[in-house]
């Protein structure tokens, strides 16, 4: 009797996840027959089950290429500055935020940085496109010190930066959001105990604040090894240029460029693939390292 | 046992998520829902249907949009006429501005296999839906449904239009042809050359003086510093009778960036030639003085340094008058642009490589029930419209109002000499050796805008002042000019193209405008065309000569 209630009550469970599983399925797990693509030389009349089998071809051509290694560096460097300063930041300004005693001014400042992170890319481009103008404020600026004007956005100096600097301004304040919620689940009891011991406020945040978000930024920062390949294609198609390839085109500007938009459906899926098995190892191994050392498992 | 379970399921979404495969599972709902085949009746170019026939389409939009108030793309004043006239209505599946973001989607519909009944493709895209057996075979529907004015017109070309979409003898889709075009010229501001006493230039050494001038001395009052001297596209030349690219220029230097031409009894690909080198070493030399619009590689809209009134001068063919100095007279009446022909030694005589007869292939696809109403469409719009009802009201009124982008389907057709004749129709129109009344629809508007510009040049309205210069001005110097024709040779894809083309032209368009803006020394060239060469060029010139043999 007892028993059979348990399961009714998982049956109800099973079906409240149904639609999010099929979903999965659909929009996940189907797409994935694609990746027979990068072993044929695919032609989208003759589908996948049409077309010619030529085994590892593409990915050999893949090899030769010397834009291959240059795309796969700026992926990762510009991917890697994103995850380490879009962390760095926002466990600052949470930190920061937590001790203004103004409840009002805390609302509104986080709603505020909040903002940017609901625009789209094509909108966010704009404007930073008109900030990094010839004309725009910031040349301005340089140029009123006396400084020459820097064409910041077709610069291979300068545009790697300016992604990661974008795309952490335009993020920040979701991040921010997390560790705040982390922080308001910390044990008030603790901050009256070391209070009680003589700590300071920055004595009270080096031994109870940050070890109390420690596990989120843990899980969070393990989450976004698996993003490690995916530099973020939306803000830089909207603002690379031929002259700065050499150091933007990322996997998958590189991929739409020569896979949609050359038709070579084919080779574009191998690439992708490859960048898939990269993601998928490297996330793989951040849950080992992290069941390891901190004894905490992502999945 | 569960924990992996969902380990498995959150590393298959991990995985799922991030991989980037293109997915074109075969769409079931492709097949033929359309109604009966037509009758002989209605095969006839203009036999009209009794129930109304839907098509859809893929439309690509002109520019600046610029359609009149209260009309859309579907319902407008030509789609008002076929629905008179044949009793059929367009159906947009999607529409986009013409150029990148038309092709992005049309490329989208192609890898889906989710084609709109009618719309327009490039050659590489046709081939690719001829082998793929996408689209259908019009041999039989252009003989029905197409007036003999059309197919006159196709005629002129001697073969080489429809050459290009026959395969095995079947002609898979109707062409945009392109009369020719070159040259294209130097555009300038004739009000800033007046304003500081300046001869219009004739040479390249002039035209730099003359840059200089306009950008140290600001002709136009944008503040110091803000003058362009030349507006230049990112993709700096090799667009046939293109917009903002310094073409111009390069066949000056015997240049001819992105073709592929005979050099010394060899082909070779114009990009890579020594001549291209002395061309970009000129422009790069410019750029460095600040003659060239120093944001060009960063420069979304070019259009909006010439409407703003910032830039002096820019490369560009016989219609820059409507497109874009229309829009720019409309901001500052005063902007003054006089179009010109920049040669070696000033004397007028020039090359220009010549082009594809076709621009653009519209298809139908496979299973569409009425192939001919394209055939049709085409001879309605480019024969019946511009000649037997050329005064339709509502058409009129839009072509008069200065509005673009109305026809569901813009097949251009014309005879291939059509500019230089229009030109001297309406010179001889003007000069009262030939009666008004027998142009065709587009002549007639702008035979009427030039005389109202005529009677008060300076006072004139925009769309009279846009239309006389560049049909009495740009296309009197088409007419005038002597032309060398260099033949481009190829426009298809060759095997080694396929995989590797993409690649080459990213190195391409990366090492001219890094060559151009000085990122790179001009001696960057021979890495670059030893790169070139390297990465699949010297196979695929090989391929190109065995094709044009």
């Amino acid at each position: 009797m007892h028993k059979n209630k348990g399961r009714t009550g998982q049956l109800a469970y099973h079906f409240m996840m149904a639609p999010g599983m099929i979903f999965l399925v659909i929009f996940s797990f189907v797409p994935m027959l694609g990746i027979v693509m990068a072993f044929e030389n695919y032609v989208p009349a003759q589908g996948i089950f049409g077309s010619k089998w030529v085994g590892l071809a593409n990915f050999q051509y893949m090899l030769q290429i010397p834009d291959s290694w240059n795309i796969l560096r700026n992926t990762v460097i510009i991917a890697l500055g994103k995850i380490i300063f879009g962390t760095i930041v926002p466990i600052i300004f949470a930190l920061l935020l937590n001790e203004i005693r103004l409840k009002w001014a805390k609302k509104t400042m986080q709603t505020i940085v909040y903002l940017p992170n609901f625009l789209s890319w094509a909108v966010v481009a704009a404007i930073v496109i008109n900030v990094f103008d010839y004309t725009g404020p910031i040349n301005n600026f340089l140029t009123g010190l006396g400084m020459h004007p820097i064409m910041f956005l077709a610069s291979n100096h300068w545009f790697r930066k300016i992604m990661i600097g974008t795309d952490v301004w335009k993020n920040f304040g979701y991040g921010a959001i997390v560790y705040l919620a982390a922080l308001t689940g910390i044990d008030p009891g603790l901050y009256e105990a070391s209070a009680m011991d003589g700590a300071n406020r920055f004595k009270q945040l080096l031994h109870v604040t940050l070890p109390g978000i420690l596990p989120t930024i843990m899980l969070i920062s393990a989450l976004n090894l698996g993003n490690i390949l995916n530099a973020g294609f939306d803000q830089i198609y909207a603002l690379y240029n031929p002259i700065v390839y050499e150091t933007g085109d990322v996997i998958d500007t590189y991929v739409y460029r020569v896979g949609l938009l050359g038709q070579q459906y084919s080779f574009a899926t191998a690439i992708g693939l490859l960048k898939s098995v990269v993601s998928f190892v490297l996330l793989i191994s951040a849950n080992k390292l992290s069941i390891k050392f901190a004894n905490m498992r992502i999945f | 046992m569960k924990k992996k379970i969902i380990a498995g399921i959150a590393a298959g979404i991990m995985l799922a998520s991030s991989t980037v495969g293109l997915v074109g599972l075969p769409n079931p709902f492709t097949g033929n829902l359309q109604a009966a085949a037509a009758t002989k009746q209605q095969l006839k170019p203009f036999g009209k249907y009794k129930k109304t026939i839907t098509y859809t389409i893929g439309k690509s939009t002109p520019g600046i949009p610029k359609l009149p108030k209260g009309s859309t793309y579907e319902k407008n004043a030509y789609t008002k006429y076929l629905k008179q006239l044949l009793n059929i209505q367009n159906k947009d599946s999607f529409e986009a501005e013409t150029g990148d973001s038309y092709n992005q989607k049309v490329s989208m519909a192609v890898a889906s296999s989710d084609l709109p009944d009618i719309m327009s493709v490039d050659l590489n895209t046709l081939r690719e839906l001829v082998a793929n057996n996408e689209i259908q075979d019009l041999s039989s529907v252009y003989k029905s449904s197409t007036t003999p004015y059309i197919k006159a017109m196709y005629n002129s070309y001697h073969g080489r239009a429809l050459k290009e979409a026959t395969f095995n003898g079947k002609l898979m889709a109707m062409p945009s042809t392109q009369n020719a075009n070159v040259p294209t010229m130097l555009w300038i501001r004739q009000d800033w050359l007046d304003k500081l006493g300046l001869k219009a230039p004739k040479t390249v050494d002039q035209l730099q003086q003359v840059l200089q001038a306009f950008v140290q001395r600001d002709p136009g009052n944008n503040g110091k510093g803000n003058t362009i001297g030349l507006a230049l596209s990112k993709s700096v030349g090799g667009e046939y009778g293109g917009l903002f690219v310094a073409d111009s220029l390069f066949s000056i230097y015997n240049s001819y960036p992105r073709q592929w031409i005979k050099q010394n009894g060899k082909v070779v690909y114009g990009s890579t030639t020594n001549q291209t080198k002395q061309g970009l070493a000129k422009l790069a030399s410019w750029y460095q003085k600040g003659l060239i619009d120093p944001q060009m590689a960063v420069r979304d809209s070019i259009e909006s340094l010439i409407i703003s009134g910032k830039a002096g001068a820019f490369f560009g063919p016989w219609w820059s008058g409507d497109y874009p100095i229309n829009s720019a007279l409309q901001k500052d009446p005063k902007a003054d642009w006089k179009p010109y022909i920049i040669s070696k030694t000033g004397n007028g005589k020039i090359s220009a490589y010549t082009q594809d007869p076709d621009s653009e292939f519209y298809v139908v696809k496979k299973g569409y029930a009425h192939p001919e109403i394209l055939p049709k469409i085409v001879s309605a719009l480019s024969d019946r419209l511009v000649r037997k009802d050329k005064n339709y009201k509502p058409v009129v009124d839009f072509v008069q109002g200065g509005y673009d982008g109305g026809k569901p389907i813009n097949v251009l057709v014309n005879f291939d000499n059509a500019t230089a004749q229009m030109y001297k129709n309406l010179q001889a129109t003007v000069d009262g050796k030939k009666d008004p009344k027998t142009l065709t629809l587009d002549d007639t508007t702008s035979y009427n805008a030039i005389k109202t510009y005529l009677k008060d040049p300076k006072n004139a309205p925009v769309n009279a002042k846009s239309s006389y210069w560049s049909r009495m001005l740009g296309a009197k110097l088409m007419a005038t000019t002597k032309v060398k024709n260099v033949d481009s040779l190829y426009f298809g894809q060759t095997k080694s193209m396929q995989l590797k083309w993409s690649n080459l032209q990213k190195l391409e368009d990366e090492a001219f405008l890094q060559i151009v803006t000085g990122q790179k020394p001009v001696s960057y060239f021979k890495t670059f065309v030893r790169q070139w060469h390297q990465q699949g060029g010297t196979q695929i010139t090989k391929e190109v000569s065995q094709a044009v043999k």
